[in-house]
């Protein structure tokens, strides 16, 4: 990996007494798909606000593309966004939209029916945006963000307000763009959209970041293995010694080893050197719910609810 | 630099062309002065031109003096009643100036005669002057001036309602995130709206002049030239109440602007120009009959410089601007000075606080 596409320092953003951001130091690696995610009201459209330079930080540095301190337009013409909602001109049909912006960005050769197509609106390009559905919006809003093959992609909870499949769709969109070296910025109040679509996650509450790291690593950090023993007792005095397990809890009549279940056969090793035998095991597929739940203390799971 | 601001106004055009608002105010612009041409053509042509002027000449009882009555009811000289019947006879102008002189009634001095006489031919001079001028209103080619003059007067509010609607509805359809976003410069998008508006204020007053030629041509057709008529106008001249109208908008253009990019919304906006461009006249007219001292910031104010200006010192300001009264209008260099003034510096503070503020989401204004 070379150096972050995105650095902020200490970025912080406050309204009056509400502090929508705080203190916020995130580096975001080239490629693939990163997410933000958290609750309603926890920064993140705040966030690509500031980083698209439409919101002026309060304090805190951001530093894009690895370029000195700054949000300069000439950055802005690397990326491409979709903040808060797809907003459009309401009297202009899809492709004029699309067109218009393309015209202002400063003429490149034309694209615009590849990306309508590309995000399937070809059928419906010459309708008025004010007739789209709410998911025909939120594609008009992807290709928009395409438009001029940005490095860099912002995407404000794009699978908002649409339905099962629609979500599907845009999904398996969205991981598609983190390919090729280009790298996505998917805010989302969803945990499972983020463990489906995500590389890497940064997890924000009340506008501060209390986690960040890889999807695998976080969810590694959350497995554990579930078994239940001839000798429960001397299991958990064995299990606890080992030190590649962070703990040993009882839960419902089993032992749960924070472990992960790669290294099951190794726990069966250990208790057989002092006999202690399994009868049962199992590998307990943790997500980062329970760990977003816990730390946020919020249901992140409710994909009907629409984020602001 | 220029060029980029151009090609974000053609832009704009691209976007505002395919809207309803900016035609229905340019078929608002173009229509009601053509209400004004045919107004004066219907005057001139189905009213008579006849002076009303009609003397009866009797004697009244004691001192045998002329009495003179006029057509609208006026009597000098005695009363109706004091002639006597049979001994009087009525003449009017038509019969004078026709040369049908009619027979006084015995010791009526002669001189009496000369005097009316006079009078018919000094009224048939302002008569014909009269009608010149109410042809000259609906004329080819000074109608175009006057109808210049006349579209300013209202062309003011229109121009205040597709600016605040121009810059306004980025904010309440959330699109202007969707521009700035993509490193569109800032200042450069507002003067690119700027530069649009002002080619479509050039726009609707040349749309103002076509129509009104036309109309003009058919009105000049269909009825006779007064003697002697000489158009008050030049091409020249008509040229520079072009010009005149032109800059006198642009003012507004500028206040509009300001005023929307300080509350971020169309509707917000409207009320504020508006409330500034009737507040400034209500205000004016009352203060400056309580206290001499407001006289001086009168002259300072937009209504009476852009008032002074479009009539171009004519002093001729009648439905212009509401109404803005001019006991002493300004001169003509102080009038486009503050106008000058006025368009900088609005346009200034807009541009100023467009390019610092945070730009947040649907407003819904
Ligand atoms: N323009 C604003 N004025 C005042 N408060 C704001 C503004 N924008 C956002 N906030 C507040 O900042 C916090 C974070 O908002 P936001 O960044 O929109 O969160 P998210 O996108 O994660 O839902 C919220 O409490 C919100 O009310
Ligand atoms: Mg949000």
């Amino acid at each position: 990996m070379d150096k972050p596409v995105i650095e902020t320092r200490g970025l912080s953003k406050r309204y009056g007494d509400v502090v929508a951001v705080k203190d916020l130091s995130l580096s975001v690696e080239t490629g693939g798909v990163f997410g933000l995610l958290g609750p309603n009201g926890s920064g993140k459209t705040t966030t690509m606000g500031m980083l698209l330079g439409l919101v002026r930080p309060t304090a805190g540095s951001i530093r894009l593309f690895n370029e000195p301190e700054g949000v300069p337009r000439e950055a802005l013409h690397r990326i491409g966004a979709i903040v808060e909602s797809p907003a459009f001109y309401p009297h202009l049909s899809g492709r004029s939209n699309l067109c218009y912006f393309q015209g202002i960005l400063g003429g490149r050769p034309s694209q615009v029916d590849q990306l309508l197509d590309s995000v399937g609106l070809l059928e419906r390009a010459d309708s008025r945006f004010s007739t789209y559905s709410l998911g025909m919006k939120q594609r008009l809003g992807v290709a928009y963000a395409l438009l001029g093959d940005p490095e860099l992609i912002f995407l404000d909870e794009p699978t908002n307000g649409l339905d099962p499949a629609g979500m599907a769709e845009v999904r398996d969109l969205i991981k598609g763009l983190g390919t090729e070296g280009r790298t996505v910025l998917l805010s989302s109040h969803l945990l499972h959209e983020v463990e489906l679509v995500c590389d890497s996650v940064a997890i924000l509450s009340r506008g501060e970041l209390i986690a960040q790291g890889r999807v695998a690593d976080l969810v590694s950090a959350q497995a554990a293995i579930r078994f239940k023993t001839t000798d429960d007792d001397q299991a958990r005095l064995v299990v606890s010694a080992l030190d590649w397990v962070e703990e040993v809890r009882e839960e419902g009549g089993y032992l749960l080893a924070s472990a992960p279940a790669e290294r099951s056969h190794e726990l069966t090793a250990a208790l057989a050197q002092h006999d202690v035998w399994i009868r049962e095991m199992a590998p307990v597929e943790v997500s980062l719910e329970r760990y977003f739940l816990e730390v946020t203390g919020s249901d992140a799971n409710e994909e009907t609810e629409g984020g602001q | 630099m220029i060029g980029y601001v151009l090609s974000l106004a053609r832009w704009e055009w691209f976007k505002q062309r395919r809207r309803w608002l900016p035609w229905v105010l340019l078929a608002i612009l173009a229509l009601i002065p053509q209400a004004a041409i045919w107004g004066s053509f219907g005057s001139y042509h189905f009213q008579s031109n006849d002076s009303d002027r009609q003397m009866v000449f009797g004697v009244s009882g004691a001192g045998q003096r002329p009495i003179e009555a006029h057509g609208d009811g006026r009597v000098s000289g005695g009363r109706i009643g004091q002639i006597v019947p049979g001994g009087s006879v009525s003449v009017n102008c038509d019969d004078i100036l026709s040369g049908n002189v009619p027979e006084l009634p015995p010791g009526f001095p002669p001189e009496v005669l000369d005097d009316f006489e006079r009078e018919c031919r000094r009224d048939a001079v302002q008569n014909d002057q009269i009608r010149a001028d109410e042809y000259d209103a609906f004329a080819f080619p000074a109608s175009l001036g006057f109808a210049l003059q006349f579209a300013v007067g209202f062309g003011v509010i229109l121009l205040i309602v597709l600016t605040t609607s121009v810059v306004g509805t980025e904010y309440s359809w959330g699109t202007l995130r969707n521009v700035l976003a993509r490193g569109t410069g800032r200042w450069q998008f507002m003067a690119g709206k700027a530069t649009l508006l002002v080619f479509l204020a050039l726009g609707g007053l040349l749309t103002v002049m076509a129509l009104t030629a036309v109309s003009s041509l058919i009105a000049v057709s269909l009825t006779d030239t007064p003697v002697g008529y000489v158009s008050s106008t030049t091409w020249l001249g008509l040229l520079e109440s072009l010009g005149r109208a032109w800059y006198g908008l642009i003012p507004y253009i500028a206040l509009a602007g300001f005023a929307t990019v300080l509350v971020g919304s169309s509707a917000l906006g409207l009320s504020l120009s508006i409330g500034y461009y009737i507040g400034e006249q209500i205000l004016s007219g009352l203060m400056s009959a309580l206290f001499d001292w407001f006289d001086t910031i009168g002259d300072y104010l937009l209504g009476p410089n852009i008032a002074a200006w479009v009539s171009g010192g004519g002093g001729n300001t009648d439905g212009l601007l509401m109404g803005m009264v001019l006991d002493s209008p300004p001169g003509q260099l102080h009038a486009s000075l503050v106008m000058a003034a006025y368009i900088v510096g609005l346009s200034a503070l807009a541009l100023w606080r467009f390019s610092r503020r945070d730009v947040g989401g649907a407003s819904g204004g």
